[in-house]
């Protein structure tokens, strides 16, 4: 009798598994499409976070910076960005990829 | 063949191939391990690289590269009957499209998550990835003639279409509002947009925009230029989150109602080799299908979407078949429903004159098909009607409701394309002018200007959609995306057999050679016989697209001489699997 109960609990366990999977999956689908709305946003955003940077560190690249005790106030919220520029400046050859995926031509 | 069968068939197809041909490149080719850390792990940084549950990036790259080209291409293509059309998509999704898709992808996340033009750039030759920025450039130009072109016959054709569509406008500025100023919860939000999206198809119906084709590139060309100055979370935004919910309603709605349909296909199954399509001329089915049929089938754009954002986010190199090659066969799948859907009602929306003499033989629906897709509003108008007539039968949905939905999911795509052009614009033009910014500081800082980068493609784009000959410039628009696709195939190519050291992975080499060659071919088909046709009406876009044409098939022989020659090469075997992470 356990026996038979122990096998139709784990065939209920085996459906309710799917049937999270097949929940988990669409949510997800569905997170993802609704996530093509917003990488228009994404991408401004990283660009406001360059010129942000350009701002305090510009001297780097011939940009008259803000009066120095001002850059100084300002660079430590840049920590972040300055590890992305880092990385950026490493690892990102070109932006067209990134508006590609804004770009609906299929 | 009924609609059913065909759908079922293509499922079997996609599923079966999906777990055998897939498998044996996720296996065999790029020996794909979880043991390798992807770069969204490998190069963490919170905003480029973050790794993403492979759903949510599945969802977010089929939305990247699902747009309105797989569905004109296909519907243009029934001209030949159903069955080529039906068996290039599938042929072309399974051993072509989803295979560079894929490649794009996995090549990209072992190179650190680098563009296929750069990769091109390393491991043929730095001018190969040179190539591939004027390919943008050309594409991005044909792609605004192509879009404007289709766009403005059918908002001439069904004037309820821009009406709904500037209702939704309206809408997704409300919602904008609703969402970020009011900070409405945002499922309420959302309830409340598609419900106004819903009234906006409704109302399109009793307040028509009735303008010319001209006035409404004139529109057009504005939209784009200005578009650019717009922020993003005013308008794009939610229109683009309404954009998507019309997407998923349309793929819903479609694929249950031909599913549950058992209507048999009308159209014939095969009319002949050469029907007049292009600029009335003869068009052989092969080399020119590929170009008409585009996205359904394969699209080099795919290759920047794969390697610009969805390899820095791909959390296990396993999880890249069910991205990469996954994503490209539901693109397959909506075409599908495309021809399926206009096979079965093709007939039943064309005005009965047309649909008798189609109905004769299959020479005459071949001769005749191309009037009757001008007559019911180009390849759009011909969709939306059918997937009405679809879902009216099926699900006994409103058709004047549906076809407005219908025509309003195409649209939508080809406008969020037409409005992102000027931001591409200007990168493929910072790419392309960069030898020139030493030698000419000046016409450089002009040039890359962001409102002369943007007007640029949008005024030669909405010069050559001037002449409304859509039939002409799709081709060419084809043919620039497939350029595209070869050059990523060839580059994937040379990365599997010369990297990885698989010097026999023959189903990435025929494939890339099948289609260089078959574009090549195309082009210089279209060069000779569809652009003096084209001379004789309108000269100075048939100008304009013989030079963008020349262009292209120079460029293209000068990638296959350089694949040759880095072929000759010995390989630099880098070990299966491996990691060819940082190199410079």
């Amino acid at each position: 009798m356990s026996g038979i109960r122990n096998k139709k609990m784990n065939n209920k366990n085996k459906k309710k598994k799917i049937l999270g999977n097949i929940k988990k999956a669409i949510d997800g689908i569905g997170e993802g499409l609704r996530s093509s709305s917003t990488q228009a946003i994404q991408f401004e955003l990283k660009e406001l976070e360059n010129v942000f940077c350009l701002l305090i560190l510009g001297s780097f690249s011939g940009i008259p910076s803000p009066p120095a005790f001002l850059s100084l106030n300002l660079l430590p919220h840049l920590e972040k960005e300055i590890r992305v520029m880092l990385s950026r400046s490493k690892n990102i050859d070109d932006p067209l990829g990134d508006i590609f995926s804004v770009f609906d031509v299929g | 063949m009924n609609s059913t069968f065909a759908i079922l068939i293509a499922i079997a197809l996609y599923f079966i191939f999906y777990f055998t041909y897939g498998k044996h490149l996720e296996k065999k080719v790029v020996k794909a391990d979880d043991d390798n850390e992807t770069p969204a792990q490998r190069l963490f940084d919170g905003v480029d690289y973050v790794p993403a549950n492979k759903y949510v990036l599945f969802g977010h790259h089929f939305a990247s590269i699902a747009g309105a080209a797989p569905i004109v291409g296909p519907a243009i293509a029934l001209a030949w009957g159903w069955l080529p059309g039906l068996l290039w998509v599938w042929f072309g999704n399974i051993f072509i499209g989803a295979v560079h898709d894929y490649l794009s992808l996995m090549s990209s996340v072992r190179y650190d998550g680098r563009s296929v033009q750069w990769i091109a750039g390393k491991i043929i030759k730095e001018r190969t990835g040179y190539a591939f920025s004027w390919f943008v450039l050309f594409a991005l130009i044909l792609v605004v003639a192509a879009f404007g072109a289709v766009l403005g016959k059918i908002f001439v054709a069904q004037p309820a279409v821009p009406t709904a569509y500037f209702l939704k406008i309206i809408a997704a500025l409300i919602l904008g509002v609703l969402m970020y100023r009011v900070k409405l919860d945002f499922r309420l939000a959302t309830i409340i947009g598609i419900a106004m999206l819903a009234t906006a198809i409704f109302l399109g119906k009793f307040f028509p925009i009735s303008l010319s084709y001209e006035i409404w590139m004139v529109v057009f060309f504005l939209y784009i230029v200005i578009a650019a100055s717009i922020p993003v979370n005013i308008l794009l935004q939610p229109r683009d989150y309404l954009n998507a919910w019309l997407l998923v309603t349309g793929l819903i709605i479609g694929g249950i109602s031909l599913f549950i349909g058992f209507d048999t296909i009308q159209i014939p199954t095969y009319t002949k080799w050469s029907v007049p399509i292009i600029a009335g001329k003869d068009t052989p089915f092969w080399p020119v299908v590929p170009l008409i049929i585009a996205c359904g089938s394969l699209s080099g754009f795919h290759s920047m979407v794969a390697s610009g954002t969805t390899a820095k986010q791909l959390e296990s190199e396993k999880e890249g078949l069910f991205i990469g090659y996954g994503a490209m066969f539901t693109e397959g799948f909506l075409s599908t429903i495309v021809i399926v859907s206009i096979g079965v009602f093709g007939y039943s929306v064309m005005s009965p004159d047309i649909a008798e003499t189609l109905k004769i033989s299959s020479a005459n629906f071949a001769e005749g098909y191309g009037n009757a897709l001008k007559s019911a509003g180009g390849p759009v108008g011909m969709f939306s009607k059918s997937f009405a007539m679809a879902s009216h039968e099926a699900l006994n949905l409103p058709i004047d409701f549906m076809i407005i939905l219908a025509s309003m999911w195409v649209s939508s795509f080809a406008m969020t394309t037409l409005d992102t052009t000027n931001r591409i614009a200007r990168y493929a033009f910072s790419e392309i002018l960069e030898p020139v910014k030493d030698k000419a500081p000046e016409v450089y800082s002009v040039l890359s200007q962001r409102w002369i980068a943007s007007a640029i493609p949008a005024g030669i784009g909405i010069a050559l959609a001037w002449s409304g000959a859509w039939s002409v410039i799709w081709p060419a628009f084809g043919g620039a995306n497939q350029m595209l696709a070869s050059i990523a195939l060839i580059t994937c190519a040379v990365w599997v057999t010369k990297t990885l050291g698989n010097t026999r992975a023959l189903n990435v080499l025929i494939p890339a050679l099948f289609l260089w060659l078959t574009v090549t071919i195309a082009l210089i088909w279209y060069m000779f016989v569809a652009i003096p046709a084209f001379m004789e009406s309108n000269p100075l876009q048939a100008v304009i697209l013989g030079i963008m044409m020349t262009g292209m098939i120079l460029l293209n022989l000068l990638l296959i001489m350089d694949f040759f020659l880095i072929w000759k090469e010995k390989p630099e075997f880098r070990g299966q699997g491996s990691v060819v992470g940082n190199q410079k």
